[in-house]
């Protein structure tokens, strides 16, 4: 097994890196499931919560035939060998397809709930469409937005089943906290696995700390009357 | 030709009837009134460029923001319109001033170059600009939205329901408001509502609506003496709405004259502030006269105006009588008689007639 | 209206309630005259038939328990709820047996398996022995994950016993390449996936997918740990007899052939456990 200062950083690199992709992909995503009906609305809203119903190795193992070397994307399909199994790309990869329903669902809610009227009025006073986006509904939707970030970020560094499937758990190449945890414990390597749990609960404890502080700031806390709020 | 200010010709399918409304608008302030469902809403989206589904033809000035049979269509970001909704629709997220100034800065005709200061100044808003929109009553939200529509210089104005958001106090207290932005910023003004008290005060022309279609145009005296028209609004009766100017100020009475001549008819009414020569609007109900053949005497009633009967409607159990004052014929009266009264005193159209009323009967707007 | 329903939730929790103690009891009941074993996965199938062919006379439900040996160990090791345990390892049935949690003397060899490096069948290349593979422009090995994987452990220590012409052994060679997988299963599905890599797994598992895969070459007799699985009767069972009995017909002559028939090979010099 590799050494856990290596696969701590590792595993915050990668939840990282996906976590961006995440973001640039659910941002326009979510705002279009939330304002626009456009034919097959319901396919897209489908097929992009699938990874949070299906098993994790489920879902590993759909992304590795698609990325196999005779799949759809692979190799001897498109010419080009996209080199994504059982490497770090492979790790991203899983954890950006697991964390992304998570996003794109707490995200459109916050889109959703930012009144679309308010979008208008800016349009009304000259804005444009992509003006209105920022400097109106992003604006408003920020602490959703920031708390679907946190989600994604502890999605990914969660990340288990398929990322085992689709990069292995190759130490010093492609070893997470949560596939480290996972080896000790079955190997019998109590010691070195009750470490890697606890600084997983550790930086669980933080991400989960964030979150709550993002729901209820501190400003919200002063005196509220009990009938009018 | 001058171009009018606005051009109608637009088709609009809705639910269970579809807007068709053909008109120029030639006066500056213009009025649409409706109950609710008549389409009042969707005409104003449709200006404002948010019903793509509307056909036809639409023009402001020299603009012409639809014309479906060339193909054009400007989005609402391309149309310089100034819109205050009925809920002032702030953005929460924003203060006061950057409320005010997020509107892009366009309309470059420098006889409607509009500076902050001078909005700030007209609207009262210079205490609250540090303010975020929570910390606002209705009253003040409204004048921020006002001042937001504003600022941000537009060919039109567009007001939804400015009342109607307003309880009584505040809505007597906001129309001064409205006056003084008529006269003091010559942008022309689409004002939209359910109420013809506002409509009176503030337009020059006004447009009935009902399922889509036009069923009255005309100046607003005109428009809201028709029968099918003549409304109770909220329980009170049709108010007679006058421009005045203050003449003089005793003790406990203060004198107006309707008109510019020196001739123009004179009333007292209960003692208000203001200066001589100012300006004023006041009002007073149509049912709340007394009309009489001849002068009267020894009756408690400060005002008998002469004037001269025009029109003769009736509705319901009571008769609506429109009548010109002599001494400024364009300002027209209306009163209420009951069927009884006309036939005992032999009234007909073109008698002349002496409208008596109590100085407490005619209250100050604006 | 909010009271009928609180109503038909306190019932369902109610309902839901008595049915789980219900069960609960009836497991109680089935612990009475059961077999309850503890199988490593590479035996799935074989010893499903094993079981079946011993309840045609005896008439008694038999539970099964599969997953990696490693993992059924660390089961054992927690809360040893069954009656046999079946490990593909020596290492992992000497663990549990050192804790005390599987009876020493009943530990008995059963059968034998061999590895063997497989690649997709719709491949070329070639090597007449493991050795041939290191020159190969291969870039994985997919193997079971030799920390607790035993077929990984086997794989390992075979590829350690093949030395090059340059004195490193094979292991040393490609160690960078190793994809190490959680089971067995997995190492072959990952192996589907490239067109320049190999597995290695059980000839056992090679037989059951031989469509998807072709042999390039076979763990020699003299090359690595002998694969042998071995059975042992978990101390703290209520039904001894029961389970040497069942433990006794996997030794008989029947099984045996079942074994083979699997693709397995039988004892022939029963490695005896060793300290």
């Amino acid at each position: 097994m590799g050494n856990i200062p290596e696969i701590i950083f590792s595993t915050l690199i990668w939840a990282l890196l996906s976590t961006t992709i995440v973001m640039a992909a659910s941002i326009p995503l979510a705002y279009l499931l939330a304002r626009k009906d456009f034919l097959g609305k319901r396919v897209v809203a489908t097929l992009i919560s699938l990874p949070l119903v299906l098993p994790p190795t489920a879902v590993g193992y759909l992304l590795l035939q698609l990325l196999s070397d005779n799949g759809p994307l692979g190799a001897s399909m498109i010419g080009l060998d996209l080199n994504i199994l059982f490497n770090w790309k492979g790790i991203v990869l899983a954890c950006s397809v697991m964390s992304l329903p998570l996003v794109v669902r707490t995200m459109r809610v916050s889109f959703e709930e930012v009144n679309p009227r308010l979008e208008v009025m800016a349009r009304t006073l000259g804005r444009s469409p992509l003006n209105t986006f920022f400097t109106v509904t992003i604006p408003l939707a920020a602490r959703g937005i920031l708390a679907a970030m946190i989600l994604g970020f502890t999605r990914a560094i969660g990340e288990f089943g398929a990322s085992m499937m689709i990069a292995g758990n190759i130490p010093g190449r492609t070893q997470t906290l949560s596939s480290a945890i996972y080896s000790a414990q079955q190997s019998g390597q109590m010691d070195k696995g009750l470490i890697l749990l606890l600084i997983a609960i550790a930086i669980g404890f933080i991400a989960v700390f964030f979150t709550e502080y993002l729901s209820n700031p501190k400003s919200s806390k002063r005196e509220k009357g009990v009938l009018n709020g | 030709m001058a171009d009018s200010v606005l051009e109608l010709n637009i088709h609009v399918p809705l639910d269970s009837f579809a807007l068709e409304i053909k008109t120029p608008f030639e006066k500056r302030v213009m009025g649409v009134f409706g109950p609710s469902g008549s389409g009042k809403t969707t005409l104003i989206e449709t200006v404002a460029g948010l019903r793509r589904q509307a056909t036809g033809f639409l023009k402001c000035g020299t603009h012409v923001w639809m014309d479906s049979a060339k193909q054009i269509y400007q989005h609402t970001e391309a149309r310089h319109i100034g819109f205050v909704p009925q809920d002032h629709l702030l953005f929460p997220h924003l203060n006061v001033e950057q409320n005010l100034t997020f509107g892009v800065n366009r309309n470059s005709n420098e006889a409607n170059m509009r500076s902050f200061e001078g909005i700030v100044e007209v609207l009262e808003l210079r205490p609250l600009l540090r303010r975020s929109p929570a910390q606002l009553s209705g009253g003040e939200k409204q004048r921020v939205s006002l001042g937001r529509a504003l600022c941000s210089n537009p060919q039109l104005l567009i007001l939804d329901e400015p009342m109607a958001s307003l309880d009584q106090r505040l809505r007597h207290r906001i129309l001064p408001l409205l006056l003084k932005i008529k006269d003091h910023f010559q942008t022309p003004i689409l004002i939209v509502s359910h109420s013809p008290f506002e409509l009176q005060a503030l337009c020059d022309e006004v447009i009935a609506i009902d399922r889509g279609k036009i069923v009255a145009k005309g100046r607003p005296e005109e428009v809201f003496t028709q029968p099918q028209l003549y409304q109770n609004f909220d329980g009170e009766s049709f108010k007679n709405l006058i421009s005045a100017i203050i003449v003089e100020q005793a003790e406990h009475t203060t004198q107006i004259r309707l008109g510019n001549a020196k001739t123009s008819p004179l009333l007292n009414m209960i003692k208000i502030d203001g200066k001589i020569e100012q300006k004023v609007l006041v009002g007073f109900p149509a049912n709340d006269v007394i009309i009489s053949n001849s002068f009267v005497t020894g009756v408690s009633a400060r005002n008998q105006l002469q004037a001269k009967i025009e029109k003769i409607e009736s509705l319901d159990h009571r008769l609506i009588v429109t009548t010109k004052l002599l001494g400024n014929p364009t300002q027209s009266v209306v009163v209420e008689l009951t069927p009884n009264a006309l036939e005992e005193l032999k009234i007909s159209q073109g008698d002349e007639i002496f409208i008596l009323l109590k100085s407490s009967s005619i209250t100050r707007y604006g | 209206m909010n009271d009928r329903i609180y109503r038909k939730f306190v019932y369902a929790v109610l309902l839901l309630s008595i049915l789980l103690f219900w069960g609960c009891e009836k497991e109680k009941e089935e612990n009475s005259r059961s077999l309850t074993l503890f199988v490593a996965a590479s035996l799935t199938e074989v010893i499903q038939e094993a079981a079946a062919e011993y309840q045609k006379t005896n008439n008694i439900p038999i539970a099964f328990n599969f997953g990696g040996s490693g993992a059924l160990a660390q089961q054992l090791l927690a809360s040893p709820k069954a009656n046999l345990f079946i490990s593909a390892s020596q290492k992992w049935m000497y663990s549990v047996r050192d804790k005390n949690k599987v009876d020493a003397e009943s530990i008995a060899p059963l059968m034998t398996n061999r590895l063997v490096i497989v690649a997709p069948i719709a491949t070329k290349f070639e090597a007449t022995e493991a050795q041939a593979l290191a020159y190969l422009p291969l870039n994985h090995f997919f193997i079971g994950d030799p920390n607790y994987v035993p077929a990984g452990r086997y794989a390992k220590s075979w590829l350690e016993d093949e030395i090059l012409p340059t004195g490193d052994s094979l292991w040393d060679r490609i160690q960078d390449r190793i994809v190490p997988a959680s089971d067995v299963r997995a190492a072959m599905t990952q192996t589907l996936t490239q067109n320049e890599g190999v597995g290695i797994i059980y000839e056992t598992d090679y037989q059951q997918f031989r469509e998807e895969f072709r042999i390039i070459c076979k763990q020699p007799e003299n090359k690595g740990q002998q694969v042998q699985y071995f059975a042992g009767i978990v101390e703290s069972t209520k039904n001894r007899k029961l389970a040497a009995d069942f433990l006794r017909f996997l030794r008989s002559p029947t099984c045996s052939e079942l074994f083979v028939r699997h693709g397995f090979h039988p004892i022939e010099n029963p490695a005896e456990p060793t300290n």
